[in-house]
């Protein structure tokens, strides 16, 4: 699974401002563009958030609702 | 009535506003059982702490800040209690707090001096704050239920619940569910799981 295409494709449908901070963590807030910088530069904010989307992948395929 | 003890560091500039909205949340949140005393970001330090637990009564006590392992913090920097702080204070408690971390060590300490029941969390606290509400609403759920006469145990697993309702509606943004799975995954109690706010007003 290509998370920073996903993230790609959720931004383009959801036509977000690109500087509104969307995720905040103990640390900073990051934009839509940053977490796909950190997801492609491997950083580990970025790993953090591809292993957090593959968890749910997996929960929602265990659990039947792979379709929400 | 129960005395509640809130502290709310709701000045942080990372995460102040979703603690103001969590601090809204609970001041609407109308009951006549517990009190709420809110010590916020400027008067959030360890003296101000040690003067407004009660000393001889059970109570609740309620922190929403930045956390670490070992630690709470105002500002994510400056310490308000610790494994090194007087933890004594919090005996005969029921410590509920929105923070990252403190359930790898903190919560654990705070039982080891003789705190009732601890909910936490285990990991990072994130917030996907392209729609908040949810994140407001998982973070304060087990105070409300804990208020409305459930147990630790009980209180833990509808908060799960809670998330897992959240999860499943968040039809247009998977990557809000993906966070509040993260959170519900590491949440956290310990202590005695059959306590619930009957024990306080009964005694």
């Amino acid at each position: 699974m290509r998370v920073d295409a996903a993230i790609e494709d959720w931004l383009m449908a959801n036509d977000l401002n690109s500087d509104k901070p969307v995720l905040i963590t103990e640390t900073n807030q990051y934009t839509l563009r940053e977490i796909l910088q950190e997801i492609r530069l491997e950083t580990p904010i970025g790993r953090d958030f591809v292993r957090k989307v593959n968890n749910l992948t997996i929960e929602l395929i265990m659990r039947n609702k792979e379709n929400i | 009535m129960v005395n509640v003890i809130l502290a709310i560091d709701d000045e942080d500039t990372i995460l102040g506003e979703f603690y103001t909205e969590c601090l809204n949340d609970l001041e609407n949140f109308e009951n006549d059982r517990c009190a709420i005393t809110s010590l916020r970001s400027r008067r959030l330090n360890d003296l101000a702490i040690s003067v407004s637990v009660p000393r001889d009564s059970k109570f609740v006590f309620m922190a929403y800040s930045h956390g670490s392992d070992s630690e709470l913090l105002v500002g994510g920097m400056r310490p308000y209690i610790s494994e090194t702080s007087d933890l004594t204070l919090f005996k005969g408690s029921f410590f509920y707090t929105c923070s990252c971390n403190t359930g790898k060590r903190l919560g654990h300490s705070l039982i080891n001096h003789e705190c009732i029941s601890y909910i936490g969390y285990k990991e990072k606290f994130e917030i996907w704050d392209f729609n908040r509400a949810p994140f407001v609403e998982c973070a304060n759920y087990g105070y409300k239920l804990f208020v409305q006469g459930e147990n630790v145990q009980t209180i833990l697993e509808q908060m799960k619940g809670k998330y897992d309702e959240k999860i499943d509606n968040y039809t247009n943004d998977y990557f809000g569910a993906v966070h509040l799975l993260a959170n519900r995954n590491a949440l956290l109690g310990l202590g005695d799981l059959t306590y619930s706010i009957d024990s306080i007003l009964n005694t």
